[in-house]
């Protein structure tokens, strides 16, 4: 049993289950570790921010988690499904944005998205997808070749790649970097959405104060190990926590 | 099947759209070829013996170029996140992509072949049949390697200079077998005299089409 909190405002308990249970996750690069037996779980419902200073292993882990890298040693499973494997079956539940977007750039918005349903096994919609990027600003561009879209756009397209894809976790590596005000606001209504969609999301921010607020839980990240597990995170806090002292 | 097929599409959607590899492969491939006429051009009938070598030189190295242009799509942008993040089985995405190489080699060598036989005089079009064969089959063991090795030197630091140190040695007794059955189908002999190497190749393209399916998985994480 957790307790949800949406920003500052609590909300009712309520019976979550674990959904995604990692257990001591390692990775070196080089013979220098980067995460050392690293254990978490996630539950059904919750929003979670992974924080750390720069290096501290965040995309290494979300990028284990969503199997663009395999880890050194530890096991996870999704809803019982062990991941890591060669079944694929595990992958249907994770969604992953990174650092980029993981487009082809030479593609429109519109292939690129039709691409990444097709490897999902879903069906296109055209309303939704018409729809869905007018709600992340991204109206009229759905035919031009993303290689002229800015960073922000390309941010914003990773999000509505989100929307229109069915899982159950996400995982998200800062996912509001180079988004201005509006798409934040789009990227926070989305969480909130998705959160009352019973879904998942872990992501990373170095916006504290943004990534908080929209957090039930935050995670400390530090030297490849979690070092802090905190509900209702605050910004004051989170940011002593990354300084290295303790509020 | 289905998720080989889409990555199929997508790879030869992505060079007919920028045609980047097939120009970058052809430019090259006539390059060389212009150079082995103005150099064997004192005794061409000479060096006749040479000639399948010097051509299945000139294919390692087109096919060198389309493979780092094939996986170069994928760095941009990190769109092979795309794929490896995909619920599809990893063996789908080495078929996929491995398929839609072969097309473009294959396409590469109908489009400059008939300049050895108009530079060099090779006599491509004499034995159609058998040529034809060969040039099938070897492509088809060189994009199995080749996009086995490009999709392993995909996630290395430094992949690009791999590429080439990992995949000529792997190559080398492919080409020995593609030039020895091209020089005695050249020379009209029959199936019989060179059909060890037809098999050789054949046994080839089998051995690492499945080394590539079943180890494609590890190979293409990180």
């Amino acid at each position: 049993m957790r307790e949800l909190r949406a920003g500052s405002a609590q909300l009712a308990p309520i019976a979550v289950a674990a959904l995604l249970t990692a257990e001591r996750l390692s990775k070196s690069f080089h013979l220098r570790p980067v995460l050392k037996n690293l254990s978490l779980s996630l539950e059904t419902g919750e929003v979670v921010l992974l924080f750390g200073r720069n290096g501290s292993g965040k995309t290494t882990l979300l990028s284990i988690l969503a199997g663009i890298m395999r880890p050194g040693a530890g096991t996870a499973s999704l809803n019982g499904l062990p991941m890591f494997t060669t079944d694929s079956r595990w992958r249907h539940g994770i969604a992953f944005v990174g650092h980029r977007p993981g487009l082809y750039p030479k593609f429109t918005a519109r292939e690129n998205l039709t691409l990444c349903l097709r490897l999902r096994g879903q069906h296109w919609d055209e309303p939704e997808f018409v729809a869905r990027m007018a709600h992340f600003g991204l109206a009229g561009r759905e035919n031009d070749p993303i290689q002229v879209y800015s960073e922000g756009m390309l941010q914003r397209l990773g999000l509505v790649r989100l929307a229109l894809s069915h899982w159950q976790v996400a995982l998200l590596d800062e996912p509001s970097s180079s988004l201005d005000v509006d798409g934040r606001n789009s990227l926070a209504e989305a969480m909130l959405r998705w959160r009352a969609q019973d879904r998942t999301v872990l992501f990373t921010s170095h916006h504290l104060g943004w990534g908080a607020a929209r957090a039930d839980r935050a995670l400390l990240l530090d030297g490849g190990a979690l070092q802090a597990d905190l509900p209702q995170p605050h910004e004051g806090d989170l940011a002593q926590y990354v300084n290295g002292g303790t509020p | 099947m289905m998720s080989t097929w889409t990555i199929f599409v997508k790879d030869l959607r992505l060079e007919l759209r920028t045609w980047e590899s097939v120009a970058t492969m052809l430019v090259f491939a006539a390059a060389v070829i212009l150079l082995f006429a103005f150099t064997l051009d004192a005794a061409p009938t000479r060096f006749r013996s040479v000639i399948p070598g010097l051509m299945w030189m000139t294919y390692l190295f087109t096919a060198v170029l389309g493979l780092l242009r094939s996986f170069g799509h994928e760095k941009e942008l990190d769109a092979y996140a795309l794929l490896l993040t995909a619920p599809v089985d990893r063996s789908a995405i080495y078929l996929g992509k491995m398929a839609a190489f072969f097309l473009v080699l294959l396409a590469v060598q109908v489009i400059s072949l008939p300049l050895f036989w108009l530079l060099l005089g090779v006599p491509v079009f004499a034995a159609p049949i058998a040529l034809a064969a060969i040039f099938v089959v070897t492509d088809l063991a060189l994009a199995a390697v080749g996009t086995l090795v490009a999709g392993l030197s995909l996630r290395l630091p430094a992949g690009d200079t791999l590429l080439p140190i990992l995949l000529f040695p792997l190559l080398t007794p492919l080409l020995i077998a593609a030039t020895k059955a091209t020089s005695a189908a050249l020379d009209g002999q029959p199936l019989k005299e060179w059909d060890f190497w037809l098999m050789f190749l054949l046994t080839y393209f089998a051995l690492f089409v499945l080394v590539g399916t079943v180890i494609f998985d590890y190979i293409s994480e990180q």
